[in-house]
Parts: structure tokens; C-alpha cells; sequence
């Protein structure tokens, strides 16, 4: 996950418009009623403020010293931040694996104990199923 | 009763980066520029909290003009 201090990544200027873009779309006519009034605003707005946030964040990158900016920079290459972010990432995604099974558990045993219909039980198995597809497809590669 | 010896090995790796970077009276700075780190990676690559990759560590030789060996002093001790 990148610091807010950096300077934003052009994919994010990009999501940003496109999130925008896809809201006015949804605001013509043509679209279909529902989503207008559902989706239309919400996309909108919340295109704006990731916009401004955006500007805000380059402002802000703008006005660090030049050694700081340098620092920020050369982190998305530094092997040692790439190794903190994965190892960081592989402790939460090891959290949430027991949150979803707690929950699974929980809403097996408080709301519906059939287990076709328990999501977090499903949502779990899909994210095991995700990371060994994965780790087989890294295993060949490397 | 006989006891069972474990043998521990510990693998440590010591480097001469802060020693070489001193003589040459260059920053920690100008040199994870060099290398194209950051400059919290060399300081963690001096005091020992990180080891550095073979392509850093060749990095960091060629950058000295020197081998990986005489900047990385890898010790196997066993009690």
C-alpha cells in the first residue's frame, strides 16, 4: 500500500475520472431508471472527492523537500519496503481467513445453520481457492 | 541418562557497508540513490536489521568496485 505522501499513481487519476465518467454516463437518459437513481449521484460524488483527495495529495508531494521526495520515490522500486508490504499483507489476509471462519461459525450458528447459504463460509472458501490457484500458477512460473 | 545434543546453528551475516561508505565520505543518501533503495534501506542494511538481496548486494559491490564477498561477511557458528 503506497504512503499518502507519495505522489498519485496515474491509475488512480484514471479511476478516479472513470468513476466520474461512469456516473454521468448512468445520469443520461438512456440509462436504465434504476441505476440512475441509485448509482448515478453516489459515483458522482464519490468520483469528486477521491478527485480532490488526489489533488490535495499532490499538493501536498509538491511541497516536501526535495531528499523526502526523493525517499517517497524510490520506494515502490526498494526491495525492503516490498518486503514489509507482503509480509504485512500475508498477516492480514492470514486475520481475515479467521475472521471469515469466526464468522461462518457465528452465522452457522446464530442465524442459518444450512451451510449452502452461510456467505462468509463460501466467501472464505473462494479466497482458499484464489491463493492456491495462485500459489500453483507462482510454483510453475518460478 | 544420556542427553541428546542439539546442534544450533546460527547463521549471521555481518557487512563493511557503513565501513567502505565512511572512507569514500559518501552519505547514507548518495548511496540507496546509487543503488536505488531508500535511504531507511541502507540504514537498516548497516546496522544488521536487513540483509540485502543478491541483486542489492551485487549492486552495492559494483557501486564500491569491490566483490560481494569483501562486503558481506557471512559466519556459521555452532555450539
Amino acid at each position: 500500500m503506497r504512503s499518502s505522501k507519495q505522489k498519485p499513481a496515474r491509475w488512480m487519476w484514471a479511476l478516479a475520472a472513470g468513476v466520474m465518467a461512469a456516473g454521468l454516463l448512468l445520469a443520461l437518459p438512456f440509462a436504465p431508471a434504476l441505476l440512475r437513481e441509485r448509482l448515478s449521484g453516489g459515483l458522482v460524488g464519490g468520483g469528486a472527492i477521491v478527485l480532490a483527495v488526489l489533488f490535495f495529495q499532490r499538493q501536498r508531494y509538491r511541497e516536501l523537500p526535495p531528499e523526502e521526495r526523493r525517499e517517497l520515490d524510490a520506494e515502490d522500486g526498494d526491495e525492503r519496503v516490498q518486503m514489509i508490504r507482503q509480509r504485512a499483507a500475508w498477516r492480514c489476509s492470514q486475520a481475515e481467513d479467521v475472521a471469515l471462519l469466526a464468522a461462518a461459525l457465528l452465522y452457522a450458528v446464530f442465524y442459518d445453520p444450512i451451510l449452502a447459504h452461510n456467505i462468509p463460509f463460501w466467501l472464505y472458501m473462494a479466497r482458499r481457492l484464489a491463493a492456491e490457484a495462485l500459489c500453483w500458477y507462482f510454483q510453475r512460473k518460478y | 541418562m544420556a542427553q541428546a545434543t542439539c546442534a544450533v546453528r546460527r547463521d549471521d551475516m555481518e557487512n563493511r557497508i557503513a565501513e567502505l561508505r565512511k572512507a569514500r565520505r559518501i552519505s547514507q543518501a548518495e548511496l540507496a540513490e546509487a543503488v536505488a533503495v531508500t535511504r531507511q534501506t541502507i540504514i537498516s542494511l548497516e546496522s544488521g536489521r536487513y540483509n540485502a538481496s543478491l541483486l542489492l548486494a551485487h549492486k552495492i559491490a559494483k557501486y564500491f568496485d569491490t566483490t560481494i564477498e569483501d562486503i558481506f561477511l557471512f559466519e556459521e557458528e555452532s555450539p
